[in-house]
């Protein structure tokens, strides 16, 4: 049976803002999951499933800070290019989006160590100094505690917006016909419709009051998110991969709809609806997906 | 009949004839096709038909060309296959993008020169005026930009994710699909600002005047640059975009980030009303509600939905306040109701427990707000056929106190 481990307020400098090609704000889901699983493997060196295991991770968002700005009709990144070269010129750069943020992640665990206590007080130290969230660096962790009893362990998690997966907006979409991208935009953009209020005249300027909508108005905070990866060749072995030993593919992320929303009672029907975890494995596809009612069933 | 190639090439030449800087005979001979054909067929070598450049990761990554095509499937997910375009990359000497312009272009019968050289058409070899043997000569020059490279060579500089399965791990080298992001520029482009698309429509918004159509924006694009001053060196789409990727923000809702304006006397008083967000979601639950059948259960559903984002809003600007200094309340100046001071400052935990009631006190200040700015709402809109009814107003009242009532336990 799992347990749900609160860790409350984990802040985060300059993690990695560009998850996609498509997007940029939040880190992607696989970040929060690559943390989780790097808990285990300090833990369980071997990944012995006897042992201390996370096996997802549900995430709260408390407070983000994209390092961007506006310049003109767009937004750019904020950069830095550092050492100076010899000329004291800034040296060309790769873009590197980045964010500071501040979360609480609900850790899906097994077997946790039998000096539960000891082993609670001491993870956030062990956290801080051995991992990283989506490259970027824990300055603090508020605390960490288990959720015993699940109806009261709600208010705990407050105040926060929990990341959901709204991949079904997107296979509705799909199934009615538009492409991926289609689907993408309508979901985000933003309509302005007017309503007249005087007899239309043709050839005649006509008064009206103008409205704005989204085209999921009703169900929350919907944002793109990268939840994994696509891969594109068969497993083989390539030169220069990190490793010989493991098998090697070429891939490239995927995106989807996520919703934030507040984790209250009346949303969900257990802690579990809200975590994250690695989706069994298909052909092509190593990505992380949820299991509640919002979440579509695998196509 | 006009002849496609030759145009392409009566195209290329004027260029070298402005400049003059050769014999005017010698160009028209270099720009001849058995001379520029034969050239660049020995030149097609030069490029890769990619679907995944690896210099969008790094300037320096050199891998395998990948050029994939994948299947559609309703799975939800952007990825390629997924996503309908045309659109093919190329990389490799920027010098050599000419031929590659020529391997594009368009035949009379909607395929491309690529295509017509690979099924050896004869439609072809009539347009190049040539025999047999010069023909096959050039095509499998030209089909050199196809790799057939049977190694498999990632870079140090991709970035290669380890991700678990159920056997151990699996090492994925993460590559730019650029296509998909020459997709995705082409088609936010109608939103913007400046674009013709939606030009009457935002003219029509600014002067309030109707529109049928309307319109639509995408805020908050990011701009991320690719090659710096030379795009071309990163793929042949990536320079067609100027080197820029256009990026959707994900951005999660904001709690005390927010310059926060302590309430002196009434908590609900002080909310901003006519916060954006606010009148979106007020305008879309009025618009339900005056859907006839409002006891339809679907209806009541997405009431409920809407009426849940409403009170989020408010705990969010809750959640603001009580991240201020405990006893930030009892300043001067301040006056606030003894049920609000003990829900927002956190000076007056200990006391919560003396008032047992007062999370019902808010809950009942809260809905009375809710049916005050919903139904102020309306009364500031020109439209006739607003006003709620009176028994609708009561239904609603009624929907509002029971919403509240079950959610009185995340006052906190």
């Amino acid at each position: 049976m799992s347990q749900y481990l609160l860790i409350k307020r984990l802040k985060v400098q300059n993690a990695n803002a560009l998850s996609s090609p498509f997007t940029y704000g939040f880190p992607a889901v696989t970040a929060f999951l690559g943390l989780a699983h790097k808990l285990q493997r300090i833990l369980n060196r071997d990944n012995n499933p006897d042992e201390f295991i996370c096996s997802g991770v549900g995430i709260l968002s408390h407070q983000f800070t994209m390092q961007d700005y506006q310049a003109g009709y767009e937004r750019v990144l904020k950069l830095t290019a550092n050492p100076l070269d010899k000329d004291g010129d800034r040296p060309s750069f790769i873009e590197e989006g980045r964010c500071h943020l501040t979360v609480s992640l609900v850790l899906e665990v097994d077997n946790l160590p039998l000096q539960t206590e000891r082993f609670l007080a001491k993870l956030p130290q062990l956290m801080m100094s051995q991992c990283k969230l989506a490259g970027g660096d824990i300055l603090s962790i508020q605390r960490v505690q288990l959720l015993a009893d699940e109806t009261k362990s709600w208010r705990f998690l407050l105040p926060s917006y929990a990341l959901i997966e709204r991949r079904d907006l997107m296979i509705t979409a799909m199934q009615a016909g538009q492409d991926a991208l289609d689907a993408l935009h309508d979901a985000l953009k933003i309509n302005y419709t007017s309503t007249p209020l005087e007899p239309v005249v043709e050839g005649k300027e006509t008064k009206a009051e103008w409205s704005a909508s989204r085209t999921y108005a009703d169900q929350g905070w919907i944002v793109p998110i990268a939840t994994g990866f696509h891969a594109l060749t068969p497993a083989a072995f390539a030169e220069q991969q990190r490793d010989a030993t493991t098998p090697h593919r070429f891939a490239e992320s995927v995106v989807t709809l996520g919703a934030f929303m507040m984790p209250l009672p009346s949303r969900f029907n257990s802690l579990s609806e809200l975590i994250w975890r690695y989706a069994p494995p298909q052909k092509d596809l190593y990505w992380c997906t949820q299991h509640n009612q919002y979440s579509a069933a695998d196509v | 009949m006009i002849n496609p190639i030759t145009n392409f090439l009566e195209g290329r030449k004027q260029k070298p004839l402005k400049e003059g800087k050769k014999d005017v005979l010698e160009i028209e001979s270099e720009y001849s096709i058995p001379v520029w054909v034969a050239n660049a067929a020995q030149r097609a070598k030069q490029l890769s038909l990619v679907s995944h450049p690896a210099k969008f990761s790094h300037p320096d990554a050199r891998t395998t060309p990948i050029f994939i095509k994948s299947e559609f499937k309703a799975d939800g997910l952007v990825r390629s296959g997924n996503v309908s375009t045309e659109l093919a990359d190329v990389v490799g000497n920027a010098a050599a993008l000419d031929v590659y312009a020529f391997l594009s272009l368009v035949l009379e019968d909607g395929q491309t020169v690529l295509e017509h050289f690979e099924q050896s058409t004869p439609v072809l070899k009539q347009l190049l005026k040539v025999d047999d043997e010069t023909f096959s000569n050039w095509r499998s020059g030209f089909l050199a930009v196809k790799s057939t490279d049977q190694s498999i060579k990632t870079d140090a500089n991709i970035k290669q994710v380890y991700f678990p399965t159920p056997e151990g791990y699996t090492l994925l080298s993460v590559l730019y699909p650029s296509a998909l992001i020459t997709e995705n520029k082409e088609r936010l482009r109608k939103f913007k600002a400046y674009a013709e698309d939606f030009k009457p429509a935002r003219e029509a918004r600014k002067k309030k005047h109707y529109h049928a159509a309307g319109y639509a924006d995408m805020p908050k694009l990011l701009i991320q640059k690719f090659g710096g001053t030379k795009p071309q060196n990163i793929s042949k789409l990536n320079s067609n975009n100027g080197g820029q990727a256009w990026l959707l923000p994900c951005f999660p809702p904001e709690i005390g980030t927010h310059y926060t304006r302590l309430p002196k006397n009434d908590f609900f008083k002080s909310l901003p009303s006519r916060n954006e967000n606010l009148q979106e979601l007020l305008k879309a639950l009025y618009r339900l509600f005056k859907i006839e059948d409002y006891t339809n259960k679907a209806i009541r559903q997405s009431r409920k939905k809407l009426m849940t984002q409403v009170f989020e809003w408010v705990l969010g600007f809750a959640m603001r306040i009580q991240e201020q200094p405990a006893g930030w309340s009892k300043a001067e100046g301040f006056d606030l109701p003894l049920t609000q001071r003990l829900w927002l400052d956190s000076a007056y935990q200990e006391q919560r427990d003396l008032s047992p009631n007062w999370q019902t006190e808010i809950a009942q200040q809260l809905s009375d707000w809710f049916i005050f700015t919903y139904n102020r709402l309306p009364k500031e809109s020109t439209a006739k056929d607003i006003h709620l009814g009176d028994e609708e107003y009561r239904a609603f009242t009624q929907e509002l106190l029971d919403f509240v009532a079950q959610h009185e336990e995340f006052i906190l």
